[in-house]
């Protein structure tokens, strides 16, 4: 025992390492992940390709609304104005200023961060249902003002030229690496000291206060990060579309999209929303392609069915039962049951 | 017992335990205390602590005055106390020093700096940590990712890479068993140890703890009081907001009184105690009796009385949540306008026995009769309207609506507009400190009036049974008076109370019939008397009553971390 530096050695407490064991272990079963996706890409054939990119974009989005909603606990409805922001900025910087893909790609993700940052302002005084409504707000006035802006073809939309879009292969890496990165910010955001102090933001703002955290620097960094995030998956949907107007890019319907996949999947966990947007886009959207009002109907049927019966999501629940089987192998079946405190 | 008693020494046994933990006093040959503790606390040592110092503070809401130019100085090292009724400011004055509040005017500095008007992160940067009188913890995290939190905060610059560590601070505050388990699992006292290991590990030099020691009884408050003693062993200043008399006895060494926001007395706790003025506002002069003496004026047809007509049946029920058993096969019978009190530790059950017979947790086996009819599956609205009335603990009022809107909102929906009237002029009349407040949003009001509010609303809906959950907790003793008065004036009128309580010598001098629970069961229940004797009461709350091998066995190991006296 160390007892004797300890004696010696006055003053605070030693914070922990800054990413944890787990998050460190997590990025390299990401990395292994990421590895995996690229060889089924090599592998598969176009259908595979293009069925992927948009799943890694759902993936990114639905990252990103979880890392906002269930790290921080800051329930945004306006996906869309980080969505449309992107690709808007993703399709004019290639049409006018004659830009590629990637640079076209990251100046989407500055100017949806740059978009967080200045919303954030405002909407960072606000708190719960306040904020919700603050968000929706800003993207129903962005979609009102692309709809009117002679700039932006009005409610013509604009068109990525098609000479300049990646080819099936291209896109599936961008939607890889997007995707990749959003599962990345997530588990560095999850188990960390950063991650730890966000969460306990989420649980209650004012202890942590009380505990010496900056709660608005914190709120204001992770609106930013989840705004660029969803910045670059709103960049992969401009460059897969092609051409859209801005009732699409700024719709509510990404919001819904995302919420609906992280509620699914387990909210507030990392790889809740990953099996959200999988069970969602396809093993729903994809499936009941050629019946779109059918697919919206499961949808929400299945919305419902995890509501009522699996609160937590399906990735929780999926630990949790791992867990029971486990534990009904031990011998402590009895005691176990009778002491051990209500599951979380 | 009586307040303050100036002739007993403060803390003895306390300040020994603490003595015998220290390794550093060369006392640590033979020490049956974990001698890592006094390791631990060496290493906790404050550095270098500067005097804490308020200058005519003062804080307006609104109109009232909750502070009102109060000047205070804390020297390095000291524990001071501050006591006063409900509503004297005591909390706020906590929470304009931590800068949850920004004060009126006046200046509040720590050393050289000016901390006043400084954002809360701020001011905790500065070595200031607050211990929330209801703890707040992160429920969703583990307890060691709480105190990471408070932990990671903090990089001060040219500080030395720190050596202590968040397991060491764990220990240090008895929680290095839970360290893996969810903080919203945790029992009260272990909420309390959370509180104060999250304000540690800030490396906060200054502590402002507010009312640690609130809803702690027998041994978890020796615990409670033991861990606050360590810490202030450690060098750390304290400024101490508490009601349990025993904690500023045994800690502090000086004692602020405030009253309506003024400073009205400083000295040691025994001068303080002995100033008539803070008899006046804050002990009462019931507080000298002694609890022996009180007869219960009802106990001798009790008997009769249950037999005859009973108004409530409890028969067999169990309850839980989840995994856990909070109630097992528990019995209880109230006759009409009869008191019956229900004791036990933290987590005996006695809150969860108040919500099944009010409807709020089922019944998971088990009978309730109500009147003889069976109400175990009715719901909680239901039964309000047959008249029980349950005042919950944490009081639940409505903060944003006023206090006349609360009391309306309790009368019974079918009553016409003259009969809630006519009610409310009843519970006014029971309550008149709340007729100037009418039009006030109850949020506002202090605690003792929150209480009153809280029972007044339950009183609205003419109900036959009022359950009471924590009457008294956090409340001032003169208060507290007012409060068992006003019941007695509601049982005259024909209303039969559970009471749920931690003041046992309070609920027990007003009890026809008692009940004790221990961990779920019922381990006592008969006339009130007996359990005035504390020894037989801390028996029946900490180890139950042995009945059968069953019990035996299972007093054996205590998994549930009801502290047993060590």
């Amino acid at each position: 025992m160390a007892t004797t530096a300890l004696s010696r050695a006055p003053g605070p407490v030693a914070p922990a390492l800054p990413l944890h064991r787990r998050g460190v272990a997590a990025l390299g079963a990401l990395v292994v992940a990421g590895a995996a996706c690229l060889a089924l890409g090599d592998v598969g054939g176009a259908g595979v390709l293009s069925l992927g990119t948009t799943l890694f974009a759902y993936v990114a989005l639905a990252q990103a609304w979880n890392i906002l909603g269930g790290f921080s606990g800051q329930m945004s409805l306006g996906v869309g104005a980080f969505v449309g922001t992107s690709a808007y900025t993703v399709a004019l910087t290639m049409t006018r200023l004659g830009w590629s893909w990637l640079p076209g790609m990251v100046a989407g993700m500055v100017v949806a961060g740059a978009l967080s940052a200045l919303l954030a302002f405002p909407l960072l005084r606000l708190k719960g249902d306040y904020f919700a409504v603050g968000t929706l707000a800003a993207t129903m006035a962005l979609d009102a003002w692309f709809d009117n802006w002679s700039f932006v073809n009005k409610s013509m939309g604009v068109s990525v030229p098609i000479q300049a879009v990646p080819g099936q292969t291209e896109m599936y890496v961008i939607g890889l690496v997007v995707a990749l990165l959003a599962v990345g910010s997530a588990i560095v955001m999850r188990w960390s000291t950063f991650g730890v102090r966000l969460l306990a933001i989420r649980e209650d703002d004012l202890a942590a206060r009380l505990m010496g955290v900056n709660v608005s620097g914190y709120r204001l960094v992770v609106m930013v990060v989840s705004g660029m995030l969803i910045g670059l998956a709103g960049g992969v949907f401009a460059l897969s579309l092609v051409s859209f107007v801005p009732d699409g890019m700024f719709a509510m319907s990404w919001t819904i999209e995302a919420l609906v996949m992280v509620v699914i999947g387990g909210m507030g966990t990392v790889i809740g929303p990953i099996v959200g947007a999988v069970a969602v886009y396809y093993g729903i959207t994809t499936e009941l392609a050629n019946f779109p009002t059918l697919s919206l109907f499961f949808e929400g049927g299945l919305l419902l069915v995890i509501v009522r019966f699996v609160p937590g999501g399906l990735w929780p629940f999926v630990v949790r039962s791992a867990r029971r089987l486990l534990e009904r192998r031990g011998p402590a079946i009895t005691t176990a049951r009778a002491t051990s405190p209500p599951s979380p | 017992m009586s307040a303050f008693a100036p002739g007993e020494s403060p803390g003895s046994s306390i300040a020994t335990a603490v003595a015998d933990a220290r390794v550093e006093d060369g006392a640590g040959d033979g020490i049956v205390d974990v001698p890592r503790t006094g390791a631990l606390l060496a290493a906790f040592e404050a550095v270098e602590s500067s005097p804490l110092v308020l200058e005519h503070i003062t804080k307006r809401f609104g109109g009232v005055l909750a502070n009102d130019d109060i000047s205070l100085r804390v020297e390095p090292g000291e524990a001071l106390g501050i006591i006063g009724p409900n509503g004297a400011g005591k909390s706020t004055l906590l929470r304009l020093i931590s800068g949850l509040h920004a004060p009126s005017a006046g200046t509040i500095t720590l050393g050289a700096t000016r901390i006043d008007g400084l954002r809360p992160d701020v001011v905790n940067r500065h070595g200031i940590g607050l211990a929330n009188q209801i703890p707040k913890p992160f429920p969703a995290l583990s307890v060691a990712e709480n105190v990471q939190v408070a932990a990671t905060s903090h990089r001060r610059k040219g500080a030395t890479r720190a050596r202590v560590t968040v397991d060491d601070v764990l220990e240090l505050c008895q929680l290095g068993t839970r360290a893996k388990a969810r903080a919203g699992s945790l029992g009260l006292l272990d909420l309390k140890r959370l509180e104060l290991a999250r304000v540690l590990a800030t490396g906060a030099r200054v502590l402002l703890l507010d009312e640690v020691a609130a809803g702690l009884v027998g041994d978890e408050l020796t615990a409670a009081i033991q861990l606050v003693h360590s810490i202030h062993r450690s060098g750390r200043s304290m400024i101490i907001v508490e009601h349990v008399q025993r904690v500023i006895q045994e800690i502090v060494s000086r004692v602020v009184v405030l009253d309506w926001g003024k400073l009205i007395a400083e000295g040691t706790p025994a001068a303080v105690a002995a100033d008539e003025r803070v008899r006046d506002v804050y002990l009462g002069r019931r507080a000298q009796r002694e609890v022996g003496s009180v007869s219960s004026p009802h106990s001798e047809n009790a008997d009769d009385k249950v037999r005859s007509s009973a108004l409530l049946e409890v028969q067999g029920v169990c309850a839980g949540y989840g995994s856990l058993i909070a109630l097992d096969h528990v019995d209880l019978r109230i006759g009409e306008s009869e008191v019956v009190s229900v004791l036990g530790a933290n987590g005996a059950g006695k809150s969860t026995l108040a919500k099944v017979v009010s409807g709020h947790v089922p019944a998971r086996s088990g009978r309730l009769l109500w009147r003889a009819h069976e109400v175990t599956v009715l719901p909680t609205y239901k039964r309000a309207r047959l008249g029980i009335a349950h005042s919950p603990e944490g009081r639940r009022i409505f903060p944003d609506h006023t206090v006349c809107e609360n009391l309306l909102l309790g009368a019974a929906h079918s009553a016409s507009r003259a009969r809630r009237t006519e009610r409310l002029e009843w519970v006014l009349g029971v309550f008149p400190a709340l007729r100037t407040l009418g039009a006030r949003r109850a949020g506002l009001l202090s605690g003792g009036e929150q209480q009153m509010l809280a029972i007044g609303r339950a009183l609205m809906a003419e109900p036959s049974l009022l359950i009471c959950d924590e009457l008294s907790l956090g409340l001032a003793p003169t208060i507290v008076d007012t409060l068992y008065d006003t019941l007695l004036e509601v049982r005259a009128s024909g209303i039969a109370l559970l009471l749920i309580e931690q003041n046992t010598s309070r609920s027990l001098a007003v009890s026809d019939r008692a009940y004790v629970l221990h961990r779920g069961r019922v381990t006592y229940a008969g006339a009130p008397e007996p359990l005035l004797d504390e020894t037989f009461l801390v028996q029946r709350y900490f180890h139950g009553e042995i009945q059968s091998q069953r019990d035996l066995d299972e007093a054996g190991g205590d998994p549930r971390g009801v502290p047993t006296g060590e």
